[in-house]
């Protein structure tokens, strides 16, 4: 990716809106110091990052707030930058404007919030040599070198992946559940190495944190081994925990009469519970109140069976006689029998149509009994948990008498929290007999078919009270469980102390408890392989691939360029290379220095301020080749400060070779004479040249300069093409030179002419005709000039079949030379305007 | 030839994601792989740490 054209309007020391054209190879600006130049440097950061190196390196950043924006700047217009790139032959505009402190970009005219090529800048080297980021990097604690090196050559993602996982490593977020487990089992360890005589036991605990999951069988033997002095002889592993547990409470119901302790509900039994009363809610409103108002309506069958019982004795009767009533012997008229006989077959047929009602009623009583047993066996598994907490509040006088003494504390948490527990316990009692009550009146209604709608809804209103009770029992449960645990725990020590059965409680706590020291021991493994083993390998990944890089290829390559800068005068004190340490604090870069043969304590406190910079220069340098960088250009701001000449002269020659590298160079300098050194020595690439002449309100003031006097350049042209061992290449290159200089006369005649300036590296064939049309030219010779590019198209590049032709060539230099005149007399008469003036 | 397609070696340029391919190379602790391979999907220390809550878990709720 190169440069072709800045524009910078209203940003730092810009105001007016400027276009600096950039030569694909080669471009030199001269200016003297506060003439603009970082300007231009920290337009194209700030395009490119969205901030500047000298912003980021402040110490304090407020006092560069609103910096960016120029101080002449009329207030209805923003700072703006723009950049034409050649990406490859693809030519992008990328535009960025500072409105109210925000960038508003836009990629080839289109709004866009980042860079198309974002991901790669935070990879690629920042292609900016800037002597105050330089100095940044090597005036800083090995420790900051580290980061900013890890910044400079793109390490960004591998520096973010260390710190993550880092973080994960040393921090491990552990979920609450494994927490609690982890908490429990430590309890036990501490029980565990409180008794001397389960030494045995605490040295198993202790291999297991050495050794990991491998080590859990040996402390499950230590653990049966002792656990078998206390039960009698013969007793089979699988019975030891019950064994060990009758004998520490025959001793212990000395002390207490009841066991204390509260089994709180599993998460499974929560679910189960709670996926129950979604089912029970869902069958109450959709169900159950319907179908059992619906039975209401079934008392008028009782109605309509009797009626037509009724009409149907009537009819058999009146068979016998059909002109006589059997009840009350008055004449029956073939009118009322009609009617009779009509009467009863209606009757008969509602009696058919509530059949379907009737068979209602049996399975509405099958689902009330089912929904009844369910709802025992509901209440039944939540009142069994807490059963024996609740009935151990006869004991707590005797918990009080143990406890409060020593552990006042925990007496009082144990006391109120059985309180509510009990006060929810005996809540939901009182609603299921309310429930209870309320199933007997709907059932025996069934059996009666006395149905009325409002049993349902008290059936449905006791049922959720009940549900509701049951949900709150079982959050007291979870509430009060912590304290509960940590009180019987206490009580628990206090009683076995009293009854001497520590011992036996620990053990059967341990046989308990062992598959949960198991997973528990799995989880601190895995805990603690992240800093043993995953850390470390992280660590080492990254080490190994920035030491690669920064002691390895890095210090080869600076060392590469130093060597160009030093100069055979200097004395043999000088940079040697890079090592790179990393500390608990991070990374370490020093920089390393040497002295005859000898190394010194470090190059920063050895090194002068002038191979500081040549070495600051370097790392630039080098960092900016490594691998395929994203940028093809390097844009180097006043690099020769504080250096004599024979250096500056072998800076030249790095110059060069970058250039020769297909690096496109934009070099700054304050030295106006050192960057015309750098134009003759550099001649060859025909790069562009300009000066900042002055700087006012308006900003600085550009002007590009000739690279190649044209003159110098048709007398070349002239002399190769007399040149008879001159071949097609050199040939070509003339007429290329030809095209150049008539670039360069066009150029010149139009700022002559109109006072305006053109750069010639922006001109082609169409562009040359119009102005020199503009100016005046005869158009002759504007005919015969362009037809000069007719051989080549708008990059210069001549097609492939095209062979120079050395008489062509003299007639090039032919009409070049009436253009070079017609512009040396325009120049004469301009002269003379401005003497006279 | 070989179908297989040969994995970039990761240099200090190259994206996080190929750094943590590269890493789950060296690795045989399979935890760590699955803990790298969270970070990779999510590309964020998030990730990797609720991969390490689930492994965690799964350990305590082993029957």
């Amino acid at each position: 990716m190169k440069l072709k054209e800045l524009t910078i309007q209203g940003f730092r020391g810009f105001n007016i809106r400027q276009t600096i054209a950039v030569h694909p190879r080669l471009t030199l600006i001269a200016a003297q110091n506060s003439h603009g130049k970082t300007s231009i440097s920290e337009a194209c950061e700030w395009l490119l990052y969205g901030t500047t190196s000298k912003l980021e390196t402040a110490s304090s950043k407020d006092e560069y707030k609103g910096s960016y924006r120029n101080c002449h700047l009329p207030e209805s217009t923003n700072p703006i930058v723009e950049l034409v790139i050649d990406d490859g032959g693809t030519v992008h505009e990328l535009r960025a404007e500072l409105i109210n402190e925000a960038i508003v970009r836009t990629f080839d005219g289109s709004p866009v919030d980042r860079w198309p090529f974002e991901s790669e800048l935070k990879l690629a080297a920042k292609p900016f040599v800037l002597q105050h980021a330089l100095k940044y990097l090597l005036m800083a604690t090995p420790i900051d070198r580290f980061n900013r090196f890890a910044a400079l050559l793109g390490f960004d993602d591998l520096s973010n992946l260390q710190q993550d996982l880092v973080a994960l490593c040393t921090r491990p977020p552990i979920p609450p559940r494994v927490a609690a487990a982890q908490r429990e089992v430590a309890l036990l360890e501490a029980r565990v190495a409180s008794v001397t005589a389960l030494m045995a036991i605490t040295k198993a605990f202790t291999k297991l944190k050495k050794s990991g999951p491998s080590e859990t069988e040996k402390l499950l033997s230590a653990l049966r081994l002792a656990a078998k002095k206390h039960v009698p002889n013969g007793t089979s592993e699988t019975d030891l925990p019950a064994e060990l547990k009758k004998a520490r409470d025959a001793a212990t119901a000395k002390v207490l009469d009841k066991p204390v302790a509260l089994t709180p509900y599993t998460t499974a039994q929560n679910q189960e519970f709670q996926s129950e009363e979604a089912a029970l809610a869902t069958a109450l409103s959709a169900s159950l109140i319907e179908r059992y108002a619906s039975l209401a309506t079934l008392k008028s069958v009782q109605a309509v069976l009797n009626r037509a019982q009724f009409l149907g004795i009537g009819l058999k009767l009146a068979e016998a006689d059909l002109t006589t009533c059997p009840f009350c012997a008055q004449p029956i008229t073939s009118g009322v029998l009609a009617h009779i006989q009509q009467n009863h077959e209606q009757a008969l047929a509602e009696q058919r149509g509530q059949a379907e009602l009737v068979a209602q009623r049996t399975a509405l009583q099958e689902t009330v009994t089912e929904l009844r047993e369910n709802l025992k066996d509901y209440y039944e598994r939540q009142i069994q948990p807490i059963s024996s907490f609740i009935e151990a509040g006869s004991v707590l006088p005797q918990v009080e008498q143990i406890l409060s003494p020593k552990h006042p504390e925990e007496w009082q948490q144990l006391a109120a929290a059985h309180a509510a527990v009990k006060l929810a316990h005996d809540d939901f009692v009182a609603a299921t007999g309310a429930l209870n009550l309320a199933f007997q009146l709907v059932t025996q209604s069934l059996t009666d078919s006395t149905e009325k709608a409002t049993e349902a809804e008290t059936l449905a209103t006791t049922i959720v009270e009940c549900v509701g009770k049951a949900v709150h029992l079982r959050d007291m449960v979870a509430q009060n469980s912590a304290s509960i645990a940590a009180a019987t725990r206490v009580l628990q020590a206090e009683v076995e102390a009293v009854a001497g059965t520590q011992e036996l409680g620990i053990l059967i706590d341990l046989l308990e408890k062992y598959p949960l020291i198991k997973k528990v021991t799995k989880v601190n493994y895995v805990v603690d392989s992240l800093t043993k083993t995953l850390r470390p390998a992280v660590d080492g990944y990254v080490t190994e691939t920035m030491l690669k890089v920064i002691s390895g290829e890095l210090a080869a390559d600076v060392m590469d360029w130093y060597r160009r800068i030093r100069t055979t005068g200097d004395p043999d004190v000088h940079f040697s290379g890079f090592d790179m340490k990393r500390t608990a604090q991070g990374g370490r870069v020093q920089i390393k220095a040497e002295s005859y043969g000898k190394q010194m304590v470090s190059a920063v406190s050895s090194l002068s301020e002038s191979k500081l910079n040549a070495l600051g220069l370097c790392i630039s340098i080098a960092t900016n080749l490594k691998g395929k960088p994203l940028f093809d250009f390097l844009i180097i701001d006043d690099p020769i400060q504080s250096w004599d000449k024979d250096h500056e002269i072998q800076f030249i020659t790095v110059i060069q070779e970058l250039v020769s590298l297909g690096k496109q160079v934009i070099l700054m300098s304050h030295n106006d004479q050192w960057i015309k050194s750098v134009r003759q020595r550099c001649e060859h690439f025909d790069g562009a040249y300009y000066e900042i002449s002055a700087f006012v309100s308006d900003g600085p003031v550009i002007q590009e300069v000739p690279w190649d006097e044209p003159k110098h350049r048709l007398a070349t042209v002239l002399a190769i093409a007399n040149d008879k061992t001159a071949d097609q290449t050199r040939l070509q290159q003339a007429e290329e030179e030809v095209r150049l200089a008539v670039h360069q006369l066009t150029s010149d005649l139009y700022r002559l002419m109109t006072g305006t300036v053109k750069s010639p590296h922006s001109l082609n064939a169409e562009s040359v005709r119009k102005i020199l049309l503009n100016c005046g030219v005869d158009t002759k010779l504007v005919n015969n000039l362009c037809s000069m590019f007719i051989t080549v198209d708008d990059a210069h590049h001549a097609g492939q079949d095209y062979a120079p032709h050395r008489e062509r060539l003299r007639q090039y230099h032919s009409w070049s030379s009436e253009l070079l005149k017609l512009t040396e007399k325009h120049a004469k008469g301009a002269q003379v305007v401005s003497t006279s003036n | 030839m070989s179908d297989v397609v040969q994995q970039k070696p990761a240099s200090p340029h190259s994206s996080r994601t190929e750094h943590v391919a590269a890493l789950i190379e060296t690795m045989t602790d399979q935890i760590h792989v699955r803990l790298l391979r969270a970070y990779r999907e999510k590309q964020t220390v998030e990730g990797a740490e609720a991969e390490l809550g689930r492994i965690l878990e799964e350990i305590i709720d082993e029957a």
